[in-house]
């Protein structure tokens, strides 16, 4: 298969990529929103905790000192400095370890620190810079009666400041400021980031080749079917999909598709079939016609001889109009249910009428037609010239099988939701291996064609149609040499 | 007139038609009666067998398309009861459909050819039999 845009497997391939992209990018950003967010959540509560322990610690060491606040600033600036040297031991020297302890476990040395009173430095550590106090400043007043967290960048550092009211012997007014470097958090970041940015278009790749395999495989049946159907042609119709390796839904594909052609190999065999039957109806006329012109044209004949051929040319002539007429009639049965006007109508008024026809009909061969007549009105919703053809060509073909003088009944039998017609006569019945064949078209079951016949051979298959388009059926009983039976069912109109 | 149409050693060879239509029947029974040939005639099977026993035929005109027992049996049949009796098939299928049907007949016809084609095809049919019997 040659690649292009346009095939199925591309669209399916980049659509799902397309989708899984969107929701990689989706999912990682949450991911990295929220561990950002923790990260930076737990810093400023780490924050908040160094603030007060540094200022507990602080005025622990201040009062064992007992010193003064004139002498806060001195003592505070020791202490910021985190220097063993610099601070002399209390009594027990436990409040410098646990000074130490702090600076230790919260990494003091490392951060900024500046105590301040009513904008007024106190104390600051070592690593404090001015470019830092200008920064420090512009918050300090909004922090004056709450906690504050701002991140600034000095000297291309980021960090992370708290601002944080702290009352040293009780005086209110000042602030502990601490900014502690974010370089691990951001570092950290950047890391989560560059990796989300790598694995993304190497998920999305794996993802394209696993979808253009995966629907290669699915598509595999579809290919196969088409295959199968470039090689079918009206001579040859005997391809068919294997089902054996197909996945259950492609089965059905497969499946409907070997259906069709089934379907379509026995229409057209149907179709070869019926239209050499109808050259074979149409060319035995036209043989005969052909045949009995020639004939008289090759010497003068007498003018009876010539009236008789015409006569005989006038008999094929008709026979060739009603082979056409019904074939057109048996085609339009089949295709055109709007052939058919439906009306309700009396079954008995219907049979009288039927019957007394019948009886000028079998009066050629002398022959007596017996119906007793229907007591109730049953009513039928049908074509009433329609069905009217129906029973004439049962009629018909019960005198054409029929010797002389002997009788046709016609019965009528009423259940409560239809109504039985039969007609039986006493002809030479029919065999039962042809049974089965008679409602088929060109179907003749007369052994000996004499010169009366008349029969086109679709009579009973277009009788078989109408009662199908009237919901009906027609039954046929038959022994040789004793008669037959045709039933007609049809369904009583709900009244 | 008919009777110089056709050569002195064919007049009065017989030939059988098997046709269910009576009025083809009768159109070649008078087509060849009128060459000269004595014609007989059948609509089925039982008919065919009652004159291939009781008369020496010497060419069967068969159609195919017969009721009960088709022109594909009975040719076999007739090759039975003797296989020197020449058959000629006539039917309205198409000839190369006819020679598929029934493989080993004489010649075949397709009856919308024509009567004067079934008149030739008989008696070339006849000939060459007879050419083969002299020499």
């Amino acid at each position: 298969m040659v690649f292009s845009f346009n095939t199925l497997r591309f669209k399916i391939t980049l659509l799902s990529v397309i989708f899984l992209g969107l929701i990689l990018i989706l999912y990682s950003s949450i991911l990295y929103y929220t561990l950002r967010f923790t990260l930076y959540n737990d810093l400023d509560q780490e924050l908040i905790v160094k603030a007060e322990e540094l200022g507990n610690s602080l005025q622990t060491y201040w009062r064992e000192k007992k010193g003064t606040p004139k002498s806060f600033q001195k003592i505070a600036n020791k202490v910021l400095l985190f220097d063993e040297e610099q601070l002399s031991p209390t009594d027990s020297g436990q409040t410098e370890k646990k000074l130490f302890l702090i600076a230790d476990k919260y990494d003091l040395r490392e951060d900024h620190i500046h105590i301040s009173k009513k904008g007024v430095t106190v104390a600051r550590s070592n690593n404090f810079s001015p470019g830092l106090l200008s920064h420090f400043r512009k918050h300090e007043l909004e922090a004056a009666s709450e906690v504050v967290f701002k991140t600034v960048t000095v000297d291309n550092k980021k960090l992370r400041v708290l601002y944080k009211p702290y009352r040293f012997f009780g005086d209110e007014d000042h602030l502990i400021e601490i900014g502690t470097s974010l370089k691990p958090i951001i570092n950290l970041l950047d890391k989560r980031l560059a990796s989300i940015i790598f694995s993304i278009p190497v998920i999305l790749l794996l993802t394209s080749f696993i979808g253009h395999f995966l629907t290669l495989r699915i598509l595999k049946p579809v290919l196969a079917v088409t295959k199968t159907a470039e090689k079918i042609t009206h001579e040859d119709l005997s391809a068919r999909v294997k089902t054996k390796h197909a996945d259950d839904e492609m089965k059905y594909l497969v499946n409907a598709f070997n259906g069709m052609i089934d379907r379509l190999e026995k229409s057209f065999r149907y179709i070869a079939e019926f239209s050499s039957q109808v050259a074979h109806e149409l060319k035995t006329p036209l043989a005969i016609l052909r045949g009995e012109s020639q004939m008289v044209l090759k010497a003068k004949r007498k003018p009876e001889e010539y009236e008789r051929v015409i006569r005989v040319n006038l008999e094929e002539i008709e026979r060739m109009i009603r082979v056409v007429e019904d074939l057109l009639l048996a085609t339009k049965l089949e295709y055109d249910t709007e052939v058919f006007k439906f009306e309700l109508f009396d079954l008995a008024e219907f049979m009288q009428d039927i019957y007394e026809q019948s009886k000028i009909l079998a009066s050629q061969k002398e022959m007596e037609v017996t119906m007793p007549a229907l007591a109730k009105r049953v009513f039928i919703h049908g074509d009433r010239l329609h069905l009217r053809r129906l029973f004439f060509n049962l009629v018909d073909n019960a005198i054409k099988f029929s010797p002389q003088k002997s009788t046709i009944h016609i019965g009528v039998h009423v259940t409560p939701n239809q109504a039985e017609i039969s007609v039986t006569d006493q002809g030479i019945g029919i065999h039962p291996a042809d049974q089965p064949h008679i409602f088929k078209k060109f179907f003749h079951k007369d052994p000996r064609k004499n010169a009366s016949y008349t029969g086109t051979g679709l009579g009973l298959s277009l009788a078989l149609a109408i009662a199908n388009a009237h919901r009906g059926t027609i039954a046929v009983k038959s022994e040789v040499e004793r008669g037959s039976t045709f039933t007609v069912t049809l369904p009583r109109a709900a009244r | 007139m008919s009777l110089l149409m056709i050569p002195v050693h064919l007049i009065g060879k017989k030939i059988l038609i098997v046709d269910d239509e009576f009025k083809i029947r009768q159109l070649y029974s008078s087509a060849l009666q009128s060459e000269g040939y004595e014609v007989f005639e059948a609509a089925d099977w039982p008919d065919a067998a009652k004159f291939l026993i009781s008369q020496l035929i010497d060419l069967v005109v068969l159609d195919i398309h017969v009721p009960i027992v088709d022109g594909v049996c009975m040719s076999g049949m007739i090759g039975e009861i003797d296989p020197k009796i020449k058959i000629l098939v006539a039917s309205v299928y198409p000839l190369s459909h006819q020679r598929r049907l029934i493989i080993d007949a004489d010649d075949y016809f397709d009856k919308a050819e024509g009567l004067h084609v079934l008149v030739d095809k008989v008696r070339n049919v006849l000939s060459s039999a007879y050419i083969r019997e002299v020499e």
